[in-house]
């Protein structure tokens, strides 16, 4: 049994540390992140908090160098790395959607429902594994491109008919003259573990998920 | 014409040894395989390719996607050795077919795989293992050589955690079907109890039998927790055995080196029995996965029991890199002119009687 001091946690910066901050702070978990530092300790519970890009999140806690990290289950799809899924925390969760022209519509709905082929499909996303696994469980030849940001760009300026990604209030879809055409998925936030590190300090790593899991009802 | 310069790394996953980190790797093999040898274990070297079609019921998705093949000139898939346990069960069938004794065997060789999302990769492992017929202590046997080796080597900072995938085989038999049992488990093994719980009640299972597997699942911790641990009749039925293996290791000394852990599960079908990684301090990965297999020979039409474990040499390196005595004793140098070669005389001299020596020109 370990008896390293701190447990590293990579969390993914923006709204979702926010979130995340804010939700610690109940069970007296302190989160603070001074400008331009790239980690924080929580001294009394002995945690250290990386702060590091979302999708990175999951590269950081496959190579050992944190032992468990908070992530978006669509991100941990694409990182195609398996980890200890230890807590699905109760915030943060929101549809992934094909989105495109609602005179597309139809098209859609005739390929991959009715398998009436008139042509490829061409999706824009950043979620390629995801969306690859989606259109070949459903028998639909599919031609995805894959982008990093503002995706919704992609059937306005003709390089793709549709795009999937995460949709929340649908705002940025509407602003550029998008519709949600089908939801394809969920994804939630969850909390993931290096498995060697685990089993080297499960005591320490268990105590954090009992006080994370004393927040909600789960 | 000149190389691409390019071309002169090796693609990625691919890592030549060079100097120390080679002989580092050979004291390694010479000192475990030696160590195995006094265990009376003998050696197997299995082939680098063999036929696909062979060992694709025993991969799971996620290792036929990771592994090597290719199209041999017959028209025949072919597969590079990606697990030694497997290649050596099915090179071993036709000698364990004919002898109803009990087979011990080691081997020091390389795998390609690709583990994750990261290209196919090299790895070394150095195992053995024990086959034969109506088991009673070989699981003992194999888990005391492992403790040793690992004393042997000079290791610190490891902890074995053991689990027994038989207890769910037993708990599940005639209630669940095959692949939901395999859902059950994969779930199990990433300590997903969330979705477990969603998939127990899906199941609609008596009670006890989900109350004792969620009891298991999330359990773990050392020989005195595991005491605690209870169960249904039924659940103490089914873990009956594993429990007195563990007594057993308690007895031997080697109580305080285990945990309990049933998240230890394999991501293969072909376990049937005790299920164990070792882990280091410091290192990301397992140094060391074994376990109980009888269904693999099983599925090959033999009725044997067999169990090994193999170390990852790659983290085994990482840990003892520094550590090992290297051989660095002193050379003579000896001086060779082109008027004097008879420096070169001396120096075999000396190769000869087992001493060091060091050309100089």
């Amino acid at each position: 049994m370990s008896d390293k001091k701190y447990i590293t946690i990579a969390l993914p910066k923006g709204r979702l540390q926010e979130q995340i901050a804010d939700y610690l702070k109940n069970v007296n978990i302190t989160i603070k992140e001074e400008s331009r530092k790239l980690d924080c300790y929580d001294h009394v519970n002995g945690y250290r908090f990386l702060f590091v890009k979302n999708s990175d999140v999951p590269v950081y806690v496959n190579y050992g160098v944190a032992d468990l990290g908070v992530s978006g289950s669509d991100v941990i799809y694409e990182g195609d790395f398996e980890f200890l899924t230890l807590l699905t925390l109760p915030f943060g969760s929101t549809r992934i959607c094909v989105a495109g022209y609602e005179k597309d519509r139809d098209l859609y709905f005739n390929t991959v429902n009715k398998s009436i082929y008139s042509k490829d499909l061409r999706i824009a996303t950043k979620f390629t594994r995801f969306s690859r696994d989606f259109f070949l469980s459903k028998g639909v030849a599919a031609t995805l491109i894959k982008l990093t940001g503002s995706v919704e760009l992609a059937p306005i300026l003709g390089l793709a008919d549709y795009i999937i990604d995460l949709v929340e209030t649908g705002t940025t879809l509407k602003e550029n003259n998008l519709t949600v055409i089908d939801e394809i998925g969920r994804t939630e936030v969850r909390i993931i573990a290096n498995r060697s590190l685990y089993k080297l300090n499960y005591k320490k790593i268990d105590d954090f998920i009992s006080k994370v899991k004393s927040l909600s009802k789960e | 014409m000149k190389i691409n310069k390019a071309l002169i790394h090796t693609p990625p996953g691919s890592k030549p040894l060079y100097m120390e980190e080679a002989k580092l790797r050979g004291l390694i093999r010479n000192k475990l395989t030696g160590f195995f040898e006094n265990w009376s274990f003998l050696p197997v070297e299995t082939p680098t390719i063999d036929y696909f079609d062979a060992y694709s019921k025993f991969l799971s998705d996620k290792q036929k996607k990771g592994s090597m093949r290719f199209v041999n000139r017959d028209g025949d898939i072919v597969i590079l050795r990606n697990d030694i346990t497997l290649f050596a069960a099915k090179s071993l069938i036709a000698r364990a077919s004919e002898s109803a004794g009990t087979m011990r065997y080691y081997y020091a060789d390389s795998i390609v795989r690709c583990q994750d999302n990261d290209a196919p990769t090299e790895y070394y492992q150095i195992g053995c293992e024990i086959v034969g017929e109506d088991f009673t202590l070989e699981e003992l046997e194999t888990l005391t050589i492992l403790f040793e080796s690992v004393k042997f080597m000079g290791l610190s900072g490891t902890v074995l955690h053991i689990g027994d995938i038989s207890f769910y085989q037993k708990l599940f038999n005639g209630v669940v079907a095959a692949d939901k049992v395999s859902a059950i488990l994969d779930l199990i093994r990433l300590r997903d109890l969330k979705n477990l719980n969603i998939l127990l009640k899906e199941l609609k299972l008596p009670a006890e039998t989900v109350a004792d597997c969620l009891s298991t699942a999330s359990f773990i911790g050392n020989k005195g927790d595991f005491k605690k641990l209870k169960l249904s009749d039924n659940g103490e039925r089914a873990l009956s055995d594993f429990r007195k293996l563990v007594a057993a290791l308690e007895t031997l000394g080697y109580g305080d080196e285990i945990v309990i852990d049933f998240s230890e599960l394999p991501e293969l079908d072909y376990y049937n029995g005790i299920i164990f990684h070792l882990y280091a301090e410091g290192i990301e990965m397992p140094l060391v996965s074994g376990g109980r297999y009888d269904l693999l020979f099983n599925e090959f039409g033999l009725n044997r029991n067999a169990v090994g474990f193999s170390f990852w040499l790659y983290p085994l390196e990482k840990l003892l890199m520094g550590k090992l005595n290297l051989g660095e004793d002193k050379s003579e140098l000896v001086k060779i002119t082109e008027s004097d070669l008879s420096g070169l005389k001396r120096g075999a001299e000396l190769a000869h009687s087992g001493k060091k020596v060091e050309i100089s020109y």
